[in-house]
This record gives structure tokens, C-alpha cells and sequence, in this order.
């Protein structure tokens, strides 16, 4: 009778932990004031109104293009949700009918009060306001690697440098000045100070512009004279400067024609460091990417005009990651990028550009790296990755060489860490073959030191392996079942690895939560379940395999735990520790 | 992640210069508006660079001249418009 209690009793854990996972489609269904009602396409008009005229109902076209698609509309109003059930059966039924759904209104997204944001086409190419929406670059330091930014009232012997107006309420952490050796990285050319605006520009401050991470931090690094020219060590220096500093992302909007082995191996720490580096392609107009954007910890960004196509100065090649807004004034002043800055080699003044160039491109996409970070992604391949996977894909010819993975989205790349879109579907064996190869080795290792098969009987035999399985790999098979609806959702989360659950339910890709990949788990199973007969061979099993899974996890695999400090050494011990005490409870836990 | 071919790949064939030889090349300056702005020189021969130092008077948009300087390989610049080449003299030539 108490083994019963207890099988109840995990059987409401297990739908406890599907539930979330089944989403909240239906939430909101009776705020929709309208029904949407689709035809098969091409269904002429008079059909339609046949539909109409037999149900009571006023359907109009949802607008000029909605004819050849047959998509119309109606009002629910004055219909009981019972009338409404009833009505929506009988046009589901009709043969003409594809579908009918709820027309939800849609909230208009947020869009800043600067003056001159309706300027700026290019935040609107990337879905800014989309973005905005979930994500300002909080906590996040970009260093801006340039001709310095004009972010500070102070004076010295080559001139009066001053903070521009639209920077005002931007944060800014300790730069350095490598051209004058000194903390003053102030801007005397003007290309950084409009980098960095573009970046983190004071928005929704009533004045001037936007910037794409304006809740981050800048962090201020000249290299570059006023001029606009610099060397190759200085370039180097600034990028471990900004390694060491706290920086999470670095702007490059500079390049040459020659690989540096200085800056490669600058980058290559920083990338170890956790940074991820966003360098323009270069101006040339030509195939051929300059460097260090060619370099492949770098993410290397093209530049386009407000119509979406490569403009004709950005160079491209196989090495562009990503192409960004980065202006086209042939066309016209107004395409290019429009950020606040000081006069060309006049630090003196302030005003409004419109500049163009893969420099302009490149803060775009360091501003949407900082916004990803910001959502907790910590690893740069992950944020390269997710830039990459929501980029708008051209179908252009040669389109890779020209844009990379496509035109750079804000809000996607935001919208990436949403579970309930980008989950990916559970596939069968071939991801987890090493967990479950894990498990079953590691199950041989525990029967062989204890010299002995305890599982005798059915019920404990069967109980063992299904906790062992769904630790280590996931109840897999489950997969082979065509579910849908509600049992679909639990089935589909048993088919998961349980410390894998931690991603759906804690909507987090880039790292492992600590707490579910740990000997937390194991230790209250086997604390609750122990003294039974049937089910302590469960939890048996489950710590064994949560043992194995956190092994593949600890050796076989990168990823980081989350609030674990410091790199990737101590996540590994927290892993491996948490393995070997799992092991270590269920050998004890196994005794007869 | 990783990428594929060498830098420049695809450009018209470069020459590089050892970094102290003078080099005499002959061209057209051209003048690039990025917002601060990059001076291009295009050779006879169709090569690309970006111009630096030298006297001021060279740079005007459009003019011809023999230009004699080095290429800076320890450079990098914000206009990012190619191989760096740092004038010495100049001549300018009738266009």
C-alpha cells in the first residue's frame, strides 16, 4: 500500500515538472476582441459571404492583401464564450474552412523619446524597438577600442576635451589613453566617440539619439591617433587591457591589411577569457577582409544601407560572420548611421553625423552581444552563435560572403533564450548515446564493487533501470510514441535527461544550473525513498545515473555551470564532485 | 566559428614590400567620406592603398601623382581601407 503512495507520489512530481512545458497557449484567449477566420486560398468572395450570411457573423477581409489568402475577420462581441465554443465547432467543420483563432491585439513596442530616433533607420533595421522590449545591456561592460570617446570634462596640454551631450546619463568604467600613456583616453577625432554611441547613446533621455545598449557600461581605450591610425602593439595591449578589466565585449571598428601575431594571441586570451570580440570587415570595397576581422575569434561584421544590401565600400569574403546597418551616403546623407559626436578633429564641439562605414556596422552587433550577455548567456561562441542563428538570411547569390549568416536582428537574438521557440526538438539516440553508454557503464562498475546484483525481483529490476535511464540519458524511447497535447509535453520532458530539465524550466541555454546538475537531487530521493522496498532501487538508479550524466558533463563536454566563479576550472570540479559524491551515496545506499 | 582562407585572398595580387624599402608607385588619390575621412590611392596597376603622413598637399581628391613611401604592416586605421602606405614624396602629375 505504501509503495502505491509512493508511485502517486512521483507520478505528480513528474506532471509537476511537464506542466511548465506545456506553455500557456491558451492564456489570454478571451481578451482577444476578434476571431480570426482563414479560407482555403483563393476561396472567391461570394463563398465567403455564404459562411457569413449562414452563421450570423460579419467577416471582413483582415486588409488588401488578406484576398488571395482568404483571411478574414469578425467580432466576437455580444457572443457567450458558449455561443462563441459552439460557432467556432460549426466553421472548423465547414470544408472551406483552414483555420480559426483568437486575434490577439498586439502591444505597440516601446519606442524611445530622443528627438531624432526617427533618424535612425538602422536600430529599426535590426528590430531595436523588439529588443528594447526585454533587454538594455545592463551589467554589461563594452570596451570600445578606437580613437577614444569624448565622455569626460578635462583639459591637457593638446587640448579641451568634453563629455557630448547625448553620452550624458551613459556609464563609463576606467579606460586608458595607449597613445598618450595616460587615463584620459579622451576622443580628438571623433570616430570612437560615434562608435560608442552607437553602442550605449543616453536614450530615452529627450535629447538627441539612441544607442543600442544604453544600460551598459563603456569602457574607453584609445588607440588610435586623432588621426585615426595606430599600431599593432598598442591594439594588442588594449585588448588584454580590457581582458583583464572586466570587459565582455570589445568593439573593433579598425583594421588592417596583415595579420598580427600580437593581436591574434590578444584575442585568443581574451576569447578564453570570455569576451566576445566584434571586428568591422573593413572598407575596401573589395573581396578580402581585413584583420582582425578575418581572425576566428572575432566576430567579423559587413555593412549594409538601410535597403538591406551590402554597401559598396564593406569589404566581404568567407571570413564575414554577421553584415549590420553601417550607412550608404552615396545615396544620400540621411542613410548613413546618425550617432552624436564631436567635430572631426575638434574635440572642442558637439554635434550629430551621419557617418558610414563597417564601423559603424560593427557596434551595432557588439550592442546585441551585450544585450544577449545581459540575459545571462556567458560564453562567446554561445553569444556568436545566437547573433548568427536569429540573423535575418539573405537570399541574395553568394549571400555568405557578403552577410555572413545574415542581416544582424536585435530582438530575435534577445528573443533566442524564449524555450518555447528555439527548444530543440528531442532527438533520439545519436546526443546522448555518451550519457547512456555512461550510465551502463557506470552501473557495471557499482555491481561490480559491490560484488553482488541485488535486483532479484521484477519490480526493483525495472524500477533501477528506468531512474538510471532517465538521469543519465533520458527516457529516449519515449520519443518513438506520436503524442501530442498533454501527454505529448510530459512524455516529452521524460525523454529528457533529468538535469537536463533545467533548461525548459529554467529557460537558460548557454549554462548548466548548478542545483540540477548536483547531488541535491539524489540525496532527497534517496533520503525519502530509502526505506522503501521497490522504490529506494529508483532512486538507486537515478543516482547512479545522475553520477554518469554529471561525469559526460564534467569530461565530455564545455559547458559552464552558472554561478560558479572564476573560469571553467572550478565548474568542472563542482561537476566532478558532485559525480563522485553521487557515486559514493548510492554504494552506500546500495548496501543490502 | 572557424573561417576558412587567408587574409586579403581574393584581392588583385599584392605585393609587399619589406618594411624599410621605399616603394615608387603611380596613381590617383581618392578621397573617402566614413565620417572622418580616408584617403585611397589606386595605382596604375589597379592595387589599393590607404595613404598617410607625406605633405598635406596630396591630399585632394581625384589628383594624379607619383607617390614615393613604404608600406606599414605595424599600422592599423579606423578608415580600414587597405595596406597602409606612408608617404615620403610626391609628385603631382598633370591629370
Amino acid at each position: 500500500m505504501r509503495y502505491n503512495l509512493y508511485v502517486i507520489a512521483g507520478c505528480l512530481v513528474g506532471l509537476l515538472l511537464s506542466l511548465p512545458l506545456t506553455g500557456m497557449a491558451q492564456e489570454g484567449a478571451d481578451t482577444a476582441e476578434e476571431v480570426v477566420v482563414n479560407f482555403k486560398d483563393h476561396l472567391p468572395p461570394e463563398e465567403i459571404e455564404k459562411i457569413a450570411h449562414k452563421y450570423g457573423i460579419h467577416l471582413a477581409y483582415n486588409s488588401v492583401f488578406s484576398k488571395p489568402e482568404a483571411l478574414t475577420r469578425f467580432s466576437k462581441s455580444g457572443l457567450s464564450p458558449e455561443e462563441l465554443q459552439r460557432l467556432l465547432q460549426a466553421l472548423a467543420a465547414e470544408g472551406t474552412v483552414e483555420y480559426t483563432e483568437p486575434n490577439y491585439l498586439y502591444q505597440a513596442y516601446w519606442v524611445p523619446n530622443d528627438p531624432l530616433y526617427d533618424k535612425q533607420w538602422h536600430m529599426r533595421q535590426i528590430d531595436m524597438p523588439g529588443a528594447w522590449e526585454k533587454a538594455n545591456g545592463k551589467g554589461v561592460i563594452v570596451a570600445v577600442i578606437d580613437t577614444g570617446i569624448a565622455y569626460e570634462e578635462y583639459q591637457d596640454r593638446k587640448g579641451v576635451y568634453h563629455r557630448v551631450q547625448d553620452l550624458a546619463n551613459t556609464q563609463f568604467v576606467e579606460g586608458y589613453d595607449f597613445i598618450d600613456d595616460d587615463t584620459h583616453p579622451n576622443d580628438d577625432n571623433g570616430h570612437g566617440t560615434h562608435v560608442a554611441g552607437t553602442i550605449a547613446q543616453s536614450t530615452n533621455n529627450g535629447i538627441g539619439v539612441a544607442g543600442v545598449a544604453y544600460g551598459a557600461q563603456l569602457m574607453p581605450l584609445k588607440v588610435l591617433n586623432r588621426f585615426g591610425i595606430g599600431n599593432l602593439a598598442d591594439i594588442a595591449e588594449a585588448i588584454t587591457y580590457a581582458a583583464d578589466h572586466g570587459a565582455q565585449v570589445i568593439n573593433l571598428s579598425l583594421g588592417g591589411f596583415f595579420p598580427s601575431k600580437t593581436i591574434r594571441e590578444a584575442m585568443a586570451y581574451a576569447h578564453r577569457k570570455g569576451v566576445t570580440l566584434v571586428c568591422a570587415a573593413g572598407n575596401s570595397g573589395r573581396r578580402g577582409v581585413s584583420y582582425p576581422a578575418s581572425d576566428p575569434h572575432c566576430i567579423g561584421v559587413s555593412a549594409v544601407g538601410p535597403d538591406g544590401t551590402l554597401a559598396p565600400y564593406s569589404s566581404y569574403g568567407p571570413q564575414i560572420d554577421l553584415a549590420a546597418p553601417g550607412g550608404d551616403t552615396s545615396k544620400g546623407v540621411m542613410n548613413g548611421v546618425l550617432q552624436n559626436t564631436i567635430g572631426f578633429m575638434d574635440p572642442g564641439t558637439d554635434r550629430y553625423e551621419y557617418f558610414q562605414g563597417t564601423s559603424m556596422a560593427a557596434p551595432h552587433v557588439a550592442g546585441t552581444a551585450a544585450l544577449v550577455i545581459s540575459l545571462g548567456v556567458k560564453n562567446p561562441d554561445e553569444v556568436e552563435k545566437i547573433l548568427k542563428a536569429t540573423a535575418r538570411v539573405s537570399a541574395e547569390k553568394n549571400g555568405n560572403e557578403k552577410y555572413g549568416a545574415g542581416l544582424l536582428n536585435a530582438a530575435a537574438a534577445v528573443s533566442f533564450l524564449r524555450p518555447d521557440i528555439f527548444a530543440p526538438p528531442p532527438t533520439l539516440l545519436p546526443g546522448r548515446l555518451k550519457y547512456l553508454l555512461a550510465g551502463l557503464l557506470l552501473a557495471w562498475l557499482y555491481f561490480r564493487l559491490r560484488r553482488e546484483f541485488p535486483l532479484t525481483r521484477k519490480l526493483p529490476r525495472l524500477l533501477f533501470w528506468l531512474g538510471l535511464l532517465w538521469a543519465s540519458s533520458g527516457l529516449f524511447f519515449v520519443d518513438l510514441f506520436p503524442l501530442s497535447g498533454i501527454l505529448g509535453h510530459s512524455a516529452g520532458s521524460l525523454a529528457r535527461a533529468f538535469p537536463d530539465l533545467d533548461y525548459p524550466l529554467w529557460g537558460r541555454i548557454s549554462d548548466l544550473n548548478p542545483l540540477f546538475h548536483s547531488a541535491l537531487f539524489p540525496v532527497l530521493l534517496l533520503v525519502t525513498l530509502l526505506s522503501t522496498k521497490s522504490m529506494s532501487r529508483f532512486a538507486l538508479g537515478f543516482t547512479l545515473g545522475l553520477a554518469s550524466h554529471l561525469l559526460v558533463d564534467t569530461f565530455l563536454s564545455s559547458v559552464s555551470v552558472a554561478y560558479i566563479p572564476g573560469d571553467f576550472i572550478l565548474d568542472k570540479l563542482w561537476l566532478l564532485g558532485n559525480a563522485l559524491f553521487s557515486f559514493w551515496l548510492a554504494y552506500l545506499a546500495g548496501k543490502p | 566559428m572557424r573561417k576558412k582562407g587567408r587574409v586579403g585572398a581574393g584581392t588583385k595580387a599584392f605585393r609587399p614590400s619589406p618594411l624599410l624599402f621605399k616603394m615608387t608607385l603611380r596613381g590617383i588619390v581618392k578621397l573617402h567620406q566614413f565620417g572622418p575621412r580616408g584617403w585611397e590611392f589606386i595605382t596604375e596597376d589597379g592595387d589599393h592603398y590607404e595613404l598617410i603622413g607625406g605633405d598635406p598637399g596630396l591630399y585632394r581628391d581625384g589628383i594624379r601623382a607619383v607617390v614615393t613611401g613604404r608600406i606599414r604592416e605595424d599600422l592599423m586605421s579606423a578608415a580600414n581601407l587597405g595596406p597602409i602606405l606612408e608617404v615620403d614624396t610626391f609628385k603631382q602629375e598633370e591629370n
